[in-house]
């Protein structure tokens, strides 16, 4: 059989072209069959019908390729997807944010004969504590992180004041702390699961879910959200206590210990629309607990099809075989699932409307106090108060929001490759682990290497602050935090060294002239608030020179400063002065004023700008 | 032999040259060929007449929209209502074709409408007759 060779324009995609052609093809290839291209005729009315159904089918190839691109998807559930496979989590709300105070009062005690709050009347006030605004009673609010009064450190500080005075002793204290609060309601709904299915799904349907805050199955077990089923191993905190660990809880700075914990109960979610949250559940069953699942020649490619072409195989060291390493699917079983709903610009309240708190979970630290009266009365004394209106709160995301996110998110990965991401990582650690005040990356010198140990490829010197906000180096459990936080992020050839950095304290004498008719006393103050705005440690980096120039010209712009006539940066060290016991060469190595950093990192630290910083006028 | 030749236009000078397809659609490879003009114009009259405005892809005013002739009454159907009707789009899609006579024969109790339309394509002089029949 001769094979046809026919011209066939594959370029014709809508009506108009496609009907012209089919035209000019009929009277190419059929002259003799058909010859009534009039729009009377029945045959053109086949004609039309073929191009009408080639634009049909163009218009829908074109979309189905349009909805594959993130960039020019539009229908929602596919810009869902799209963004799930990038990594991004779309918002279907955004919650409104608060800082809000919360009190508690507390009796004196007397110790070495000062009086003191007992802090055996703290309270803890849990996490996802609800607190209501005392205007609209359906507007709630939920703190992220427990409020515990007894545990106080630089960033999560505890504010004692007297309360209340007996002759000139205190009877009592008010305990205050900050917490951020989010708009948000917590609303449960239960599932139940009979037989057990791979990758069950079940449906919560709302407006406005922020996310899930808990699953618990009708045995108490605690099942875990995860960003994908293969991930096996979630961050937990516990409290650093003795009963946790002996050997760490020393560090008033560190009230939780993070910890991986590998996980056979767990789920992931993901937004079908903007009313429906899927969760999705694991494919494997209770009766197998070991999901361990170590790879080895027996079972890489164990059950697939192509298992006898293992050779020319690609494998994932996510999917290597079909087992449970998904989690488990629940089965028999009724899951109570907590999610949070709200958001939206309504729930930016006023300042001093949140002051309802549940009191439900309160708990007082000390579980056995003996006075019950004046325990009841403490309990009644715990308040909350938003000084400040809250504000964030809008809807979800947009359709190009979550294009502009998801391509932003595809950049992150949740991986730690440049330095860069090593810092951004270890200062985003969550606060109730320790606080990263400054942490810096280089790779580690040869000169470092200690004989019998293989030398890290990297070293990540930090700093923390302590309880004035003033720099001190990390504690080793901070450290330990800090480790265990990275290993999750950290590439495997990465071995990291976390170490200390170094501390230079400085002082800033220098000399200005004075506009007539100005006030010295004023202007010099004016200046060293200047200057100590200039030197906040926030805004200083490990390894950061100081350049004399940039202070020259701040003090020039000092209202009443007529000319800067000298600026010197002293060293100040020595630990018995309260300094660092570093001290540091400054006249060396400064270069064509610019004071440089050492070799070895280190930040440069005013540590008290009222006795540091000293201002001189000189007359012209 | 002499033999009478019809009027054709010059596309139906080759006898094996089909001009297009007629009704009914019952033919061995479903369509059956026309060879003659004459053929062709009554199939187009025919699939002209029986398509409702709106049916046709991209050509909305296309058809006679005879149909709701059905929902009319049968007594005010008349031949120049009709003829008037039509007249306008068939001289628009078919300008060689004049409509000279409408004969009903309705029949109300079996709710039909049923007329010829007697025509005669202009330049040739060829008379020719199509029937109609709604219900």
């Amino acid at each position: 059989m001769s094979k046809l060779n026919r011209d066939i324009r594959y370029i014709n995609r809508d009506f108009s072209t496609l009907r012209e052609n089919l035209i000019q093809y009929s009277k190419t290839y059929f002259p003799n069959t058909y010859n009534d291209f009039s729009e009377t005729s029945t045959g053109m009315l086949f004609m039309e019908m073929s191009a009408y159904v080639g634009d049909v089918l163009s218009f829908y190839l074109d979309n189905q390729i349009q909805e594959t691109f993130i960039q020019k998807a539009r229908q929602t559930t596919n810009l869902y997807s799209l963004a799930y496979s990038m990594g991004y989590v779309p918002k279907v709300t955004t919650v409104a944010s608060v800082e809000l105070d919360f009190y508690q009062q507390v009796p004196s005690k007397l110790s070495a004969s000062v009086y003191v709050p007992d802090y055996d009347y703290a309270v803890v006030i849990p996490e996802n504590t609800q607190i209501s605004s005392n205007v609209d009673s359906s507007m709630n609010f939920i703190i992220e992180d427990a409020v515990d009064f007894q545990s106080s450190s630089s960033l999560d500080l505890t504010e004692e004041s007297i309360y209340q005075i007996s002759g000139v002793n205190p009877t009592y204290f008010l305990l205050k702390k900050k917490r951020k609060a989010i708009s948000a309601t917590v609303r449960s709904q239960n599932f139940v699961f009979n037989a057990s299915k791979k990758f069950d799904t079940r449906d919560l349907k709302a407006g406005n879910i922020i996310g899930v805050l808990d699953v618990i199955d009708s045995n108490g077990n605690v099942w875990y959200e995860v960003p994908n089923l293969a991930q096996e191993n979630v961050f937990n905190s516990i409290r650093n206590t003795n009963t946790n660990d002996p050997n760490y809880s020393i560090d008033t700075e560190v009230p939780y210990l993070l910890e991986l914990k590998s996980v056979q109960r767990r789920f992931v979610t993901r937004f079908l629309n903007e009313n429906t949250l899927q969760l999705q559940f694991g494919a494997g069953s209770t009766r197998n607990i070991d999901e361990e699942i170590v790879p080895n020649p027996d079972n890489v490619g164990l059950g697939l099809p192509f298992e006898k072409t293992k050779l020319t195989t690609a494998f994932s060291p996510l999917n290597f075989v079909y087992t449970n390493t998904y989690g488990i699917a629940p089965y028999n079983t009724t899951l109570t699932v907590r999610y949070l709903v709200g958001g939206g610009a309504s729930a930016n309240v006023e300042a001093g409307v949140l002051t309802a708190v549940d009191d439900t979970n309160i708990k007082f630290i000390n579980p056995d106090l003996s006075n019950t009266t004046l325990a009841n009365q403490i309990f009644k004394s715990i308040a909350s108060n938003n000084v400040k209106a809250a504000d964030g709160g809008m809807d979800g995301d947009t359709v190009e929001e979550i294009r502009q996110n998801s391509l932003g998110n595809f950049q992150n990965q949740l991986r730690t490759v440049t330095p860069q991401d090593y810092l951004v990582r270890s200062l985003s650690m969550p606060s109730n682990l320790g606080v990263v005040a400054k942490a810096h990356v280089q790779p580690c010198k040869v000169g470092e290497y200690e004989a019998g140990t293989l030398p890290s490829v990297l070293d990540l010197y930090i700093l923390t602050y302590d309880i004035n906000k003033k720099l001190r180096t990390a504690s080793d459990i901070l450290k330990r935090n800090l480790q265990t936080y990275l290993s999750e992020y950290r590439m495997i050839n990465d071995s990291i060294k976390i170490k200390d950095a170094y501390i230079i304290n400085i002082g800033v004498n220098f000399e200005i002239i004075v506009r007539p008719n100005y006030n010295n006393a004023e202007t010099i103050t004016k200046c060293i608030n200047s200057l100590t705005t200039f030197f906040e440690i926030d805004k200083w980096q490990i390894n950061e020179p100081i350049m004399m120039k940039d202070i020259s010209i701040l003090l020039d712009k000092v209202e009443g400063v007529q000319t800067v006539n000298n600026i010197e940066i002293v060293n100040l060290a020595g630990e018995s002065l309260g300094y660092s016991k570093f001290s540091y060469d400054v006249n060396g190595s400064t270069i064509d004023s610019v004071l440089y950093p050492s070799i070895d990192p280190m930040v440069f630290e005013v540590k008290n700008p009222t006795e540091d910083i000293r201002g001189r006028v000189v007359p012209i | 032999m002499a033999r009478i030749i019809q009027n054709k236009w010059p596309i139906d000078l080759q006898k094996s040259r089909a001009i297009g397809f007629g009704f009914p659609l019952n033919g061995d490879a479903v369509f059956v060929p026309t060879y003659y003009t004459r053929d062709q114009i009554k199939a187009n009259m025919v699939n002209y007449l029986l398509t409702n405005k709106g049916e046709r892809v991209f050509k909305p005013s296309f058809g006679a929209d005879l149909r709701n002739l059905l929902f009319e009454n049968m007594q005010d159907i008349s031949n120049d209502d009709l003829k008037n009707t039509i007249q306008d789009d068939i001289t628009l899609y078919f300008p060689n074709v004049m409509i000279k006579e409408i004969k009903f024969n309705n029949l109300p109790d079996e709710n039909t409408v049923n007329f010829t339309l007697v025509y005669q394509i202009v330049n040739f002089g060829v008379d020719d007759e199509i029937n109609i029949l709604l219900q």
